[in-house]
């Protein structure tokens, strides 16, 4: 094979380059939006960060029936979707019937995320436009079912206390293993109170350094008077390199030398 | 249904928190000292006015020594009463030196301070008698060498003249005659620098312990457990970092490409 050998200085091409920086700029947006779901492409600690809520959630909520959770916060912001989609999408990945519900009817997340249409969506069906069957979307990409918000109407609070949400759940409840719903903060809007009766545990999403305890204290006063189930926190944010069972455990080298023989 | 308690209203604060503070703003706390430092170092030089000192040494004995008096008659008439007389008259001349009469004639002499005030230009002298010695120390702070020396020289000079004339049988002689001060003695530049760089330590991590006090926020999930009877099923990362990583990445390999384009050539 012959040596390549320095003859010149490089010739550039600034035209290219800008155009070449725009496209690594834009790829490099995709990259990070795609990152806050989890893929092939989520660091190795927020993966095995989920798998460790996915069981935590599991072994507090035992018994073989369908188990509804409900992902919630005490203010927006605070990670309770990424949360929500990426627990369902880490409970379908061990072969649960996972569906996912986007109960925030106020400002929707998960239909953008999930890359499907936001409507028709639970709105739509308890307004009764639309069917169960029409709503619920199937994620062949992450494995689960996708019910989201919809059309966004004027009192979501009214129609999430409508006789058709008791229906819904007992049905859900039926077909799947887990329904994870995704609902809007706690100290916000009381939606989250009113589903309270069909949901069997609460998570609430904390952001580390961000979240007041004043807020998380009125959070957890609302869902006791609401007699509610609070499994536990979700602590999101905090830094990758502070856990030390990851440095013991998870070092470059150790993870390195595992991860590429059993890939 | 899981059990929640009410928010402490008494905190318990871990000592150990203050050492974290320390060490989380280690880097803060000795750049503001650094400032600090600066500060001062600049404040010294450019605000403060340096004082410059100059001091004389005199003797002082009520033996009045003429041409008349042998050396015989005054080994003769030197006993105790005249040194303890010696020791009063060092009182009489410490009030001399201070007085009114004598400053305000020194100042006439020296220049630049002919219109200064009693009260002022008694501030700038001070006296010590040393113990057991018939000795007054004078010394004379000005903000200019020169002026401090001709200020003391002037009252070395009336201070003897005005003596002698409340008390004929007294006599003050200059031991040391006061010089011009080669470099001020106040203000310490380096104890002043020190002391603002102490100062900006001390006050940054004070700061930052109040801060670190009165924050409400949720510090970790350890926060979280010590408050709440609430368990923490999941701490997930910063996902955000990863994003960091990639461009890294990216950038690396995009810089190797565009070299290898037009760099190597067969």
């Amino acid at each position: 094979m012959k040596k390549l050998k320095k003859t010149e200085k490089p010739v550039e091409n600034k035209a290219q380059n800008k155009i070449d920086k725009k496209s690594s700029k834009k790829a490099e947006t995709d990259i990070a939006k795609k990152r806050y779901v989890l893929s092939d492409s989520t660091p190795f600690q927020a993966k095995e960060a989920y798998k460790a809520l996915r069981t935590n959630v599991m072994f507090s909520m035992p018994g073989g029936d369908c188990k509804v959770v409900g992902v919630t916060s005490s203010v927006p912001s605070e990670g309770k979707s990424t949360t929500a989609i990426n627990l369902s999408i880490s409970l379908a990945q061990i072969g649960k019937r996972v569906l996912l519900i986007d109960a925030d009817m106020r400002i929707p997340s998960v239909a953008g995320r999930m890359k499907i249409k936001g409507a028709p969506g639970l709105s739509d069906f308890l307004v009764g436009e639309a069917k169960v069957e029409e709503a619920v979307r199937t994620v062949d990409e992450y494995g689960i079912h996708v019910l989201p918000a919809g059309s966004i109407p004027p009192d979501p609070t009214g129609l999430l206390e409508a006789k058709q949400v008791e229906h819904l759940f007992s049905a859900l409840r039926n077909i799947y293993d887990f329904v994870v719903v995704d609902l809007p903060p706690v100290n916000s809007v009381p939606d989250a109170i009113i589903l309270a009766k069909y949901i069997d545990g609460y998570l609430l999403a904390v952001r580390e350094k961000i979240t007041k305890h004043k807020e998380v204290s009125e959070a957890l006063k609302h869902l006791h008077l609401a007699n509610a189930n609070i499994v536990g926190f979700v602590c999101n944010g905090g830094p990758r390199s502070s856990e030390r069972y990851n440095k013991r455990y998870y070092h470059r080298g150790y993870y390195h030398k595992h991860t590429t023989s059993e890939e | 249904m899981s059990e929640w308690k009410r928010n402490k209203e008494e905190r318990e604060i871990n000592l150990w928190r203050f050492v974290e503070v320390f060490l989380k703003r280690v880097w803060l706390i000795v750049l503001a000292a650094v400032i600090f430092g600066a500060g001062g170092f600049v404040y010294t030089k450019v605000a403060v006015t340096p004082m410059y000192k100059s001091q004389f040494k005199a003797y002082i004995t009520n033996k009045l020594v003429d041409d008349k008096t042998t050396d015989e008659e005054q080994d003769v008439e030197t006993n105790t009463g005249d040194l303890n007389a010696s020791i009063g008259l060092m009182y009489l001349y410490n009030e001399i030196i201070q007085s009114r009469s004598v400053l305000i004639n020194a100042a006439a002499e020296t220049p630049g301070l002919e219109n200064y005030q009693y009260g002022t230009l008694k501030n700038m002298v001070s006296t010590v008698m040393p113990e057991k010695a018939s000795m007054i120390e004078v010394t004379v702070t000005a903000n200019d060498p020169e002026t401090a020396k001709l200020f003391a020289a002037a009252i070395a000079k009336h201070a003897i003249a005005r003596g002698q004339e409340i008390e004929k049988r007294s006599t003050m002689t200059l031991v040391d005659a006061p010089v011009e001060p080669k470099a001020p003695f106040a203000p310490n530049t380096l104890s002043n620098v020190a002391l603002a760089t102490v100062i900006g330590g001390v006050l940054s991590y004070v700061l930052f312990v109040v801060v670190d006090l009165v924050n409400d926020r949720v510090m970790d999930s350890e926060d979280l457990e010590n408050r709440y009877d609430v368990v923490v099923m999941g701490r997930i990362p910063d996902m955000s970092s990863a994003s960091r990583e990639y461009r890294y990445k990216y950038r690396y390999s995009y810089r190797r490409y565009n070299y290898g384009k037009g760099y190597y050539k067969q």
